[in-house]
């Protein structure tokens, strides 16, 4: 199982728990499986196309994902994702 | 390892040391025209340590994005402390420090406060602080030097 840490904005939707497991040989397939105990996590962190948010950073194991496979991206039972909505905005 | 939330603060105020007041003015008059943008962690409600960190949006007059990288590793060094991130700091270089729609949209943490310094005159730097959650927000009253 990988360990998925939870950032405060998504914690509503994880029963407020920091840390949660789920089963997958890629992130992709990992996050199916949160999803089916957190439903509400998919349209938070999944776009229209299926790709993960502009704006939510995955890390596997401390890389961006996006400089990985991205939601392919592949996981063991020892991988740590953790999930960070990106810190952006501006005046425009 | 931090397992449990950290808590929410309730802080109507926002207190800004001297140290932190010169390093907000100081990082905003050194990018202006350009967009700054820093991360402050520490205990909740309090800030520790600010970081001034690289705007990387493409669009850095009217825009800011921290790097992901940049972002994960203040985030590992607050968790290493037992800390949050408290404070998602930036400029709005030639406009009104109150937060526009993009920065609405995306503001993703709700436990920490989003300060936002006005330079449209670069020697009457105007601070605004405020939480944002779920869109919605309530401006703090700040307290600087």
């Amino acid at each position: 199982m990988a360990t998925f840490r939870i950032p405060p904005v998504l914690r509503t939707h994880t029963n407020e728990q920091v840390q949660v497991t789920a089963s997958g040989s890629t992130l992709g397939s990992a996050l199916e499986d949160l999803f089916t105990s957190f439903p509400a996590l998919r349209e938070r962190m999944i776009d229209e196309d299926g790709s993960l948010r502009r704006f939510v950073n995955v890390y596997v194991d401390d890389e961006d994902v996006r400089t990985q496979q991205g939601l392919d991206t592949k996981l063991d039972d020892r991988s740590s994702v953790i999930v960070l909505p990106a810190m952006a905005g501006g005046a425009a | 390892m931090v397992t449990e939330p950290l808590g929410r603060t309730t802080a109507t105020r926002f207190d800004v040391s001297p140290e932190l007041w010169e390093q907000l003015v100081t990082l905003a008059r050194a990018e202006k025209p350009k967009e700054c943008c820093g991360v402050g962690i520490g205990p909740v409600g309090e800030v520790a340590r600010f970081h001034a960190l690289e705007n990387v949006h493409e669009e850095p007059i009217t825009r800011y994005e921290i790097s992901s990288k940049d972002q994960l590793r203040v985030h590992l060094e607050a968790e290493d402390n037992g800390w949050d991130v408290t404070l998602v700091f930036h400029s709005h270089p030639a406009t009104e420090p109150y937060p526009s729609a993009t920065d609405l949209a995306l503001a993703g943490w709700p436990d920490a406060v989003y300060a936002i310094i006005g330079m449209a005159d670069p020697d009457q730097p105007l601070l605004r602080a405020y939480r944002i959650v779920d869109a919605v927000i309530t401006e703090l009253d700040v307290r600087h030097p």
